[in-house]
């Protein structure tokens, strides 16, 4: 899941991107409401974390220009200003949450979890499929009952295939989702995590369940026996 | 009840009550005056009456008088008498009506007889006539005036129908009277509650206005003349108290919104550290050091407003030289004027001294310039002027600015105002200027803002009071 966080305020930039790369999202930061619009414009984000009072431009009107492009990423907005009226006018503008500074991590973690389910139509925090099932809020992977250990971008990964299961998801799918500005990213990038992902899947049980579309891409599917 | 209604409406019956009482005697009186004169009218001419049936014959005097035609004199009726006498008091004649009764002999003259109320013989309330005449003389009777008998006529009538009337009179009177009164009582009451009525409307209106309704206006039309400077003076009571409740809500609203990002930045880095213990850095605990110092200051420059918004700022006076200071407070900003490659220009009037607080006209200075080197565009002009006018020093600190609007400069001197929003860096907390204008006028002088044109900004502090004026070139 990619999220993309707008702070002006440079330390609480840097404690909620760290927190929320700790807890497996790919994130990118914008100090500014410009570089914000210019990178919500320019990737395709999960959700867009946004402070309301930005330089340069302010959050509410930048909500107002990505939702005129046509995005409906699901946006949580972050403010200091806690009147009823400020709720109102964000949510009007198309924002899907609202969270006051100062505010638990804790509950802004849950919340851009809770976005990422309903950007992928699901509102159960468990994602069952076949035999797999994946625990988004514990992060925790069973197959047929059994815990997996996958590394942090491999549980991405994996999480972004069953929310789209059944869908062919794109290398560029991926690449924008699970991967970040953070990293560099090479041509076989995708490829060898994709693998990786096979070969711990295949561990417990060696029905495949990632499946490659030659040319097209992949997809997380039971295929019938 | 100290009402005004209360207190019209008393002292209105109150005065109805006297004017009624003083006007109703009046008007007995004058009744009654107008009676008794009509009343002595008649008794005179009764009188006149009998002195034209006297007559003298040698030395005696004879009445020629019948109650024929005048009853009231008849022993039956009794209620007219008369008595003549001689001048040495022997009784000449009387009315039948009198039996063996006297009347008083009092008397006036002809022209001005004498009138006085008695108790007639039968015993009832009476009024009497007294005059002396000269009784004309008998055909053939030498009219030789020594010879001329002077008498004495006292003429009474009952005067009970004339009391009769007159207390009739009284009675309606006094009964019109307590019912004008009672009608007093009824209708004062309720016409004033109606002509009061914009008053009490005014009360209710006012009633229902707190601190959430201070948008509220009073009419000012359609209202009784005397009530529209009262509205006109509660509408400009409510537009300074919404102002002034506008600023404070703003202030609040805003003072909270400064502590809460630096509260999230602490909250986040804490739990932070908690949840992720493995990832503490040491650069995080100066990052709280430096959020909790940012808080600090803020808490600092806002008890230092707050003491000299409430002019507990003690200023201490010395004499120094506007000059020097000007380029003492410059001296920090002036590398960053050079990176902004600012033209700077400083017009001073050489050794203006005043008396002043060094330490809080240098914090104005400070205030002023840092605001000026922030905000003035990259190449932009910044001049410091210094003159004295009308005997009082004078500092302009004028600078280029860059989408500044006339309502932006009406609310520069407000707490945490800032153009930007944003209150991103936490190195402008919106207060600089604030408490330049708190120090001001702590030190009696006057902070002001204008718009020249659309991008020069110029920060005016006037009142600083020059120890010697230089003398006209």
């Amino acid at each position: 899941m990619r999220v993309l966080l707008i702070e002006d305020s440079k330390r609480l930039q840097a404690t909620v991107a760290a927190a929320l790369r700790r807890s497996g999202y790919a994130v990118d930061a914008a100090g500014d409401g410009e570089e914000g619009l210019w990178r919500a414009a320019c990737n395709d984000y999960d959700v867009i974390v946004l402070d309301i009072m930005l330089p340069k431009l302010d959050g509410l009107a930048l909500l107002q220009k990505i939702r005129k492009q046509g995005k409906d990423t699901h946006v949580l907005l972050l403010t200091a200003k806690d009147t009823v009226e400020d709720r109102v006018q964000g949510l009007e503008l198309g924002a899907d949450d609202y969270l006051i500074k100062p505010f638990a991590l804790k509950e802004l973690l849950a919340r851009v979890q809770a976005l990422c389910r309903r950007a992928y139509g699901k509102k159960q925090p468990k994602v069952a499929i076949a035999d797999l099932e994946i625990d988004t809020v514990s992060k925790e992977v069973f197959r047929a009952g059994q815990p997996l250990r996958l590394k942090p971008r491999e549980y991405l990964l994996l999480e972004y295939l069953a929310r789209r299961h059944g869908q062919l998801v794109t290398r560029g799918d991926i690449e924008a989702h699970i991967y970040d500005g953070q990293i560099d990213l090479a041509s076989n990038t995708v490829e060898s995590a994709i693998s990786s992902l096979r070969k711990k899947l295949g561990l417990i049980n060696p029905a495949p369940l990632i499946h490659t579309r030659h040319g097209l891409g992949y997809m997380l599917k039971v295929e019938p026996e | 009840m100290k009402t005004i209604r209360a207190r019209l409406t008393r002292k209105l019956v109150i005065g109805f009550a006297l004017l009624l009482v003083f006007g109703g005697v009046g008007i007995y009186f004058w009744n009654r005056a107008v009676l008794l004169k009509e009343f002595d009218a008649e008794l005179r001419a009764k009188a006149l009456a009998i002195t034209t049936l006297t007559r003298q014959e040698g030395d005696r005097v004879d009445v020629d008088f019948s109650d024929r035609f005048m009853r009231g004199f008849d022993e039956k009726v009794a209620t007219d008498f008369f008595q003549m006498w001689s001048t040495n008091g022997t009784s000449l004649e009387h009315s039948e009506s009198l039996g063996d009764a006297q009347l008083p002999c009092r008397f006036g003259g002809l022209r001005q007889p004498e009138f006085w109320n008695l108790r007639l013989p039968s015993g009832f309330a009476g009024r009497a006539v007294g005059f002396s005449f000269s009784p004309q003389m008998g055909e053939g009777e030498e009219r030789n005036p020594a010879l001329r008998a002077r008498v004495i006529l006292v003429v009474a009538s009952d005067r009970r129908e004339l009391n009769q009337a007159l207390a009739t009179f009284a009675a309606i009177l006094g009964v019109s009277g307590l019912l004008l009164l009672a009608a007093t009582v009824l209708l004062v009451p309720p016409l004033l509650r109606q002509e009061l009525a914009p008053l009490d409307q005014l009360a209710n209106q006012a009633a229902q206005i707190n601190a959430n309704s201070l948008a509220t206006r009073f009419p000012v039309e359609g209202i009784p003349s005397e009530l529209t400077p009262i509205s006109a003076r509660l509408n400009d009571l409510l537009a300074r108290l919404e102002q002034s409740f506008e600023r404070e809500r703003r202030f609040s609203a805003d003072l909270a919104h400064e502590l809460r990002t630096p509260l999230a930045e602490l909250r986040t880095m804490a739990e932070f550290a908690l949840e992720w213990p493995e990832a503490r850095e040491i650069a995080t605990h100066q990052e709280i050091l430096a959020t909790v110092g940012q808080m600090e200051g803020m808490v600092r420059r806002l008890l230092t407003l707050l003491r000299s918004e409430n002019g507990q700022l003690p200023a201490v006076r010395e004499r120094i030289g506007m000059r020097p200071l000007i380029e003492q407070a410059w001296k920090p900003f002036a590398q960053r004027a050079k990176l902004k490659r600012l033209q700077f220009f400083h017009h001073a009037t050489a050794g203006d001294e005043v008396e002043t607080d060094p330490v809080l006209l240098r914090s104005i200075l400070t205030s002023l310039l840092d605001n000026a080197v922030e905000y003035t565009p990259a190449g932009g002009k910044l001049v410091i002027d210094s003159k004295v006018q009308n005997g009082r020093v004078h500092l302009e600190i004028a600078n280029n600015v860059e989408n500044l609007t006339a309502e932006d400069v009406s609310r520069l001197f407000d707490r945490f105002w800032r153009k930007d929003p944003a209150r991103s860096s936490g190195e402008h907390s919106g207060l600089g200027l604030s408490l330049a204008r708190g120090f001001a006028q702590a030190l009696g002088y006057e902070l002001t803002a204008r718009l020249d044109g659309t991008s020069m900004l110029s920060l005016q502090l006037s009142g600083l009071v020059p120890l010697q004026i230089p003398p006209r070139r």
